[in-house]
């Protein structure tokens, strides 16, 4: 029992994490009907370019973080306004997804060209003690981890739910057309959200490579790749749902890795969610989509 | 002081002026060489059989359907071919044929959507509020998902959100279509109310409605379409409404 408590939390630490990516994949998907696969690319970069200005300038590890984390709201939106519109204005998707995926490979080859193939370290931001808790190990970077993600999604939530701009992006999300129709700006609407997405998106990339310690040129597929899955299993249309599907990824991934075996974790989690999907093909908390004939 | 040159053509005595539109999906040219006008504080209603061409007028207006040929002069500026999401902050509000409500939001959000080319957020909220207290039927559904709203309700919240946008010019379609009678006289109870206040503040309004007897009951002037084409144009009673209807079958 308590193994599994301990397997528990580790997982809904880093389904956290997941979560927030899921929140920024499905943010962009629910507004513009895209496949965003250049996502976890766009983050890539940036983590790079906190270790390289720490390593390679001395800069303070939290001054490069702030650089990147503006980075990678100027760098979404730079992807959406020159390359992706030019598809999405003419709702040809599928060029779109294929672009996005050459995206995804120029950002990732900017990156290595730069720093290199070689995995680098990740500056640590908060240390870590682990505290032993009526025998349960707790790390307390992954606690810092959870509660950073929490924070972000609380503020996300209100952001949507409170500001003029937040409650734009819902509806536009819901119907661009009647959107358009009662003079919400959209293409200015999704610039913004390809913005604020590759804010969130950045924080849990950020918290990861933290609790790893690591980079390599691979996270960014793997960051798009969770995010796309978390999304799906939790429902394309639903902001929560993407919560509930990084979180149930993160447990189910934990729990493979404690009860069967590191190496194939991975390829179980997805199999599950693959299940998942099968069973409930909108997803967890997923809803009809909106169809105007 | 300097005075700027009036342009003194027929189209400063209307708030709208449409002078031989033609308006196409695409290759399919819908309305020919279509000239009509609206005043402020008037209530034009169309009529005219299915598939005249009443939505794809209103449609050609606010830029989702294109202006091939002709001019729209809205309050003298030049409306042909505007993007739709920009008709809202000139002070056109549109109501589609279907209502066109956010599936997944609340009554309340759906009538404070109207408001949001408006920059006074305070007024927008408390119009939210007033439609609310006003109308019972927007009341019950406040808190509740267009998705899970009857036709009326719908109908009832896609005005209000309408009305929520301040606009100057009104634009209604086929309000009462797919409802039952005793939502309609809702409807065009609710209708008839809130352009009572917007003509009082100088506002026009388009009504399309295939109801002729409810059109006449508000409007002040009637233009009949069938086939993409104007076949009557006048004031209310001009015409009885069974002439009306006859001309439909011409």
């Amino acid at each position: 029992m308590r193994f599994f408590i301990q397997l528990l939390i580790e997982g809904i630490e880093e389904g956290s994490v997941y979560a927030l990516w899921a929140l920024g994949y499905a943010v962009v998907y629910q507004v513009l009907g895209l496949m965003n696969f250049a996502f976890g690319d766009t983050l890539l970069l940036c983590l790079y370019l906190v270790t390289g200005l720490e390593v390679g300038f001395h800069m303070s590890p939290w001054i490069a973080l702030a650089l990147a984390l503006v980075l990678a709201a100027v760098t979404s939106m730079f992807v959406e306004r020159q390359i992706y519109s030019r598809f999405t204005n003419r709702q040809q998707l599928e060029a779109g997804f294929i672009a996005a995926l050459a995206c995804a490979y120029i950002l990732r080859n900017i990156a290595t060209a730069v720093w290199g193939q070689a995995p680098l370290a990740f500056p640590s931001f908060f240390g870590n003690s682990v505290y032993t808790i009526a025998g349960i190990k707790i790390a307390s970077d992954g606690l810092i981890m959870l509660g950073i993600a929490i924070g972000v999604m609380a503020l996300f939530g209100l952001y949507l739910r409170m500001t003029k701009l937040g409650r734009g992006i819902v509806l536009a999300g819901q119907d661009r057309q009647s959107a358009a129709v009662v003079g919400i700006p959209v293409r200015g609407i999704i610039t913004v959200v390809f913005g604020v997405c590759g804010v969130v998106g950045f924080i849990g990339a950020a918290l990861f490579a933290n609790l790893f310690g690591g980079l390599n040129s691979t996270l960014g597929f793997y960051i798009t790749f969770q995010a796309f899955i978390a999304a799906t299993v939790g429902g394309a249309g639903s902001l929560a749902g993407s919560v509930v599907g990084g979180l149930l990824l993160g447990v189910i991934e934990s729990l493979a890795v404690g009860y069967v075996s590191g190496n194939f974790a991975q390829a179980l989690a997805w199999a599950a969610m693959a299940v998942l999907v099968l069973l409930r093909p909108r997803g967890i908390l997923g809803r009809a989509q909106v169809e105007r004939v | 002081m300097w005075v700027r040159a009036m342009t003194t053509d027929v189209s400063t005595a209307s708030l709208l002026h449409l002078d031989a539109v033609s308006v196409a999906y695409g290759e399919t040219v819908v309305l020919r060489d279509l000239t009509l006008s609206v005043a402020p504080g008037e209530v034009l209603a169309v009529v005219g059989p299915n598939g005249a061409g009443k939505t794809t007028l209103l449609n050609g207006i606010v830029g989702l359907a294109s202006v091939v040929a002709g001019s729209v002069t809205y309050d003298s500026r030049n409306l042909r071919n505007m993007r739709p999401e920009r008709a809202g902050g000139m002070g056109i509000a549109y109501v589609p044929q279907g209502r066109w409500l956010f599936p997944y939001a609340s009554g309340t959000m759906n009538l404070w959507s109207g408001g949001y080319p408006r920059r006074d957020r305070r007024a927008v909220d408390r119009d939210v509020k007033g439609f609310l207290s006003r109308w019972p039927v927007a009341q019950r559904v406040s808190r509740r998902n267009a998705n899970v709203m009857s036709g009326g309700e719908q109908q009832v919240v896609a005005i209000g959100r309408g009305l929520v946008a301040e606009p100057r010019l009104l634009l209604i379609d086929e309000p009462s279509l797919g409802l039952a009678p005793v939502l309609v006289e809702e409807v065009f109870r609710v209708l008839t109310e809130i352009s009572g206040g917007l003509l009082e503040k100088n506002a026009a309004i388009i009504l399309v409605e295939q109801n002729v007897n409810m059109a006449l009951e508000i409007a002040d002037h009637v233009c009949v379409l069938a086939a993409g084409e104007i076949v009557h144009d006048g004031r209310r009673g001009e015409l009885p409404a069974s002439q009306i209807g006859d001309l439909y079958l011409h």
